[in-house]
């Protein structure tokens, strides 16, 4: 299992990073660029050095200056008691992790990829998602799981599947999902300094993106708010709800849509739990239609939840039926061609989004 | 994972280790010493550089003969087993001697004990943790108590007071023990058979009872079904129901106490049963790796529910699977209150004094069923239950001792026993009148601040419940 991994990101660098094109965005005061690795990096970096109780634990994220390189340098500047690297045991170094949060430290467990802590699953929801509401608020677990999640490329099933539903179903856990690097930065801030366990779902593929981050983002004090989804893109007339790597997606789509007169308002999620119900239900309430993208399986995921509450709370708004655009319903193919249909493209999201605002598309997708 | 980059420390080791093997013969390049090459029987092995990658080829073959001939006849008739194997992890002697180690000693490894049955020291003048009376009439009073209040709290389910209770008959030694030979900053990781080392540390009946019954006295909050005690202020955390889940947890806490240099280390207990969980694994390995002080006490009382250790492992009980991580063990007889204090008085010495996890497995039978939700006579004869509820009865023998010392009387016993039943039936029926935990604690403690869609819920509960007032029960407070 981990030989695929390991072998998956030795070839990583070699590799184009294909498909979503980096968006460039024009922030006021951009000066500098970073990578989304560069902004995890320098996130965990800060949270270190300002607070001697958060300490990093996972596979090859000392030695190995991590599996993806997020913890490069760490090791050197804080030693190997605050950077541990772990035997391979999911369940035993969460556990570990969990038991030194019920201490008073602040760990931040990565895993190699989010299909891994399948194998850590019960420590994860019954050992911290849990155990402040268990123990009436006498234990409060104040950690942070985080790692690649979501599809990568050409690495199968067990590699492959999102699980932002999943966690984000469980009360007592805070999940949260960035998509560029102001994202990264700020939300594993706010992560590491959250007292609630948070999984932090990371994207494989954009951690090579560079992003334009203005000089209050480089600040070591800068820190995004949990909770608080973020209006990408401006529109009028459909709303589309993404979060992660789909965000790139979603605001090409609406590049394209705009060709078309189509003027659709993109919000990145960022947090998944909690929902930021109240922006995407003013946002709906205002363009009158939906569409949610996700990688994820369909059934049960994060749209079928932004779908539910907009119905219950802005049913009389809504000018066409909530549209999903998610992941096939099939464990991820290897094959490339295969690969590339059962996660939702570009033009995925076009079309929903003019079946959306009425204009006639098939709905199938095409090769 | 290549355990060669995992610490520096082990890598300066390793390094350490290949610079003192002697370079041999004329091959002055080579580093890092010799291997033995076995060609095929009957043929002398011979000696072949390490740095030589392929030598499993006939290429190879035909070049170790050359290099064979070159090399000084001594070596060549070297005894086998004056060479030792430099490999990651330490050096290791070779030998000739193809021997399986066997899956078990010839003897099984004895259990320590200092009481015998009849309460009388095995050994006079024998060399045991002493005991003084203040100490030894505290563990026997809290035994007392801890088979009274499981009693009475057995009866209250079966009576369909509480929903649910396991009761820790046979084991009452062997946990009160252990907190005894504890100070209070030792953090125990119970899994869900140790309240005695919770009275021990001062839980009161009333508190037992009152999380029993889910009443708003409760310190949990009503949140956790009964026997799922746990009290930050003494250090007991709260018992979580999945098995062997605390023990990795334990390594992790004894590690950050490590890092805060405490004098204090952990205590985590497990059944039997819960040695097969694989968190036992990463608990102990982690433990060890990570040099962290805690203690891992498995209670082995015979029984996982249903299932005899016969079907849970194949080895020598538990003691013996803590060599396989490098930790320090031993077996003592879990009804002997003396031995069992001893035991974790010196463990407790090691772990703090070595920083080094150390197992101690106690060995009491598991006299009551596993829980008010089993009936073990379907499972086992009630000649064995009776043998050890009676025979071998830790409370009894305990206080054989006690009384031989003089510290303790027929009067103390009778007193005793009507105070703590007075105590309880008190604490019951009080438990049982106090209102249940008010309606903002449903909401309560799932994130350090609720959340607002929790405020809302609330709000929209407490406007249905005003409404129909008479649809919802009477005793949860809506405050």
């Amino acid at each position: 299992m981990l030989a695929i991994a390991r072998q998956r990101m030795l070839g990583q660098s070699f590799k184009k990073i294909l498909p979503a094109v980096s968006v460039l965005r024009s922030y006021s005061s951009a000066a500098k660029q970073i990578t989304v690795r560069e902004a995890l990096n320098s996130a965990l970096d800060e949270e270190m050095s300002a607070d001697p109780k958060v300490f990093l634990m996972g596979e090859e994220v000392g030695e190995y200056q991590g599996a993806y390189k997020i913890t490069k340098g760490l090791l050197e500047k804080y030693g190997p008691e605050r950077v541990l690297d772990t035997p391979i045991t999911e369940a035993g170094f969460t556990g570990i992790g969990v038991g030194a949060a019920y201490y008073g430290l602040k760990p931040v467990v990565e895993f190699m990829t989010f299909n891994f802590s399948m194998q850590a699953i019960d420590h994860i929801i019954n050992s911290a998602a849990k155990s402040n509401y268990m123990s009436a608020g006498q234990i409060s677990v104040p950690i942070v799981f985080r790692g690649p999640n979501g599809a990568a490329a050409g690495v199968g099933a067990q590699h492959s599947q999102c699980y932002a539903a999943w966690y984000a179903s469980c009360p007592g856990l805070k999940v949260l999902s960035p998509y560029n690097s102001e994202d990264a930065r700020g939300l594993l801030k706010a992560a590491i300094r959250d007292p609630d366990p948070v999984v932090f779902l990371e994207n494989e593929l954009l951690y090579g993106e560079s992003f334009p981050v203005s000089d209050e983002v480089l600040d070591s004090s800068f820190c995004l708010p949990i909770g608080k989804a973020k209006i990408e893109r401006e529109g009028k007339d459909v709303t589309i709800t993404a979060f992660s790597k789909m965000v790139g997606y979603a605001l090409k789509a609406a590049e394209m849509l705009e060709r078309d007169g189509i003027y659709a308002e993109v919000i990145n999620l960022r947090s998944i739990r909690p929902l930021d119900r109240s922006t995407i239900n003013t946002s709906v309430r205002k363009t009158n239609r939906l569409i949610t993208v996700e990688e994820g399986f369909p059934q049960h995921g994060v749209g079928a939840e932004i779908c539910a509450s907009v119905v219950e709370e802005s049913f009389s708004y809504l000018d066409a039926p909530v549209e999903r655009i998610a992941g096939a319903d099939v464990p991820m193919p290897y094959a490339a061609n295969l690969e590339r249909m059962a996660v939702p493209q570009v033009e995925d999201i076009v079309r929903a989004a003019k079946r959306a605002c009425y204009r006639s598309v098939p709905l199938a997708a095409t090769a | 994972m290549a355990s060669w980059g995992r610490r520096s420390s082990g890598m300066v080791h390793h390094i350490k280790a290949l610079s003192k093997v002697e370079l041999r013969g004329k091959a002055g390049e080579m580093k890092g010493g010799w291997w033995r090459y076995p060609v095929q029987p009957g043929v002398a092995s011979a000696l072949v550089p390490r740095s030589w990658p392929c030598v499993n080829t006939m290429a190879s073959l035909f070049l170790v003969q050359r290099f064979k001939s070159s090399l000084p006849q001594k070596q060549v008739e070297d005894d086998d087993d004056d060479q030792d194997l430099d490999f990651p992890g330490g050096k290791v002697a070779y030998t000739s001697e193809m021997e399986f180690i066997s899956g078990s000693y010839d003897k099984r490894i004895p259990c320590y004990r200092v009481l015998g049955d009849d309460g009388e020291l095995i050994k006079d003048g024998s060399d045991f943790e002493k005991v003084n009376k203040e100490l030894a009439v505290k563990m026997y009073s809290d035994m007392v108590c801890l088979q009274i209040m499981d009693t009475f709290m057995y009866e209250a389910q079966r009576q369909g007071r509480i929903s649910f209770y396991m009761t820790s008959f046979g084991e009452e030694a062997a946990t009160i023990s252990s907190a005894a030979a504890l100070t209070k900053d030792d953090i125990i990781l119970p899994q869900y058979r140790e309240p005695g080392a919770l009275l021990w540390r001062g839980f009161t009946l009333q508190e037992f009872v009152n999380q029993c019954f889910g009443n708003k006295d409760d310190g949990g909050k009503g949140r956790q079904m009964p026997i799922h005690y746990g009290s930050r202020k003494h250090n007991f955390v709260t018992v979580s129901s999945p098995i062997a889940t605390q023990l990795p947890q334990a390594a992790g806490m004894a590690y950050s106490l490590k890092m805060d240099k405490k004098d204090s280390c952990v205590v985590a207990f497990i059944g039997d049963g819960g040695t097969s969980e694989g968190d036992f694994h990463a608990g102990l390995n982690f433990a060890a790796v990570m040099e962290a002080p805690v203690i891992f006490v498995c209670r082995n009382n015979g029984w996982a529910i249903s299932t005899p250790t016969s079907d849970q492992f194949r080895s020598d009980g538990v003691v013996v699977k803590g060599q396989a991580y490098g930790i320090p063990s031993i077996r003592v007889d879990g009804t002997d209150a003396l031995a069992v204090y001893g035991a974790i008085r010196a463990a407790r010495s090691m772990a703090i004094n070595e920083q080094r996890p150390v197992l101690v497995e106690s060995l009491a039978y598991r006299v009551g069923h596993h829980s008010t939700s089993d009936d073990s006579t379907k499972y086992r004869s009630l000649n064995e239950i009776e043998h050890w509820k009676t025979d071998r009865d830790p409370v009894n023998k305990f206080r054989k001792w006690v009384e031989l010392n003089g510290w303790w009387s027929e009067r103390d016993e009778a007193d005793l026993r009507s105070s703590i039943k007075k105590q309880l039936l008190k604490a019951i029926q009080v438990a049982e009148g106090t209102e249940k935990p008010p309606l903002t604690e449903l909401f309560t403690d799932v994130y350090d601040l609720p959340p607002s869609n929790l405020v809302e819920q609330e709000k929209l509960l407490r406007q249905t419940v005003n409404k129909y007032l008479h649809d919802f029960p009477s005793d949860v407070s809506l405050h």
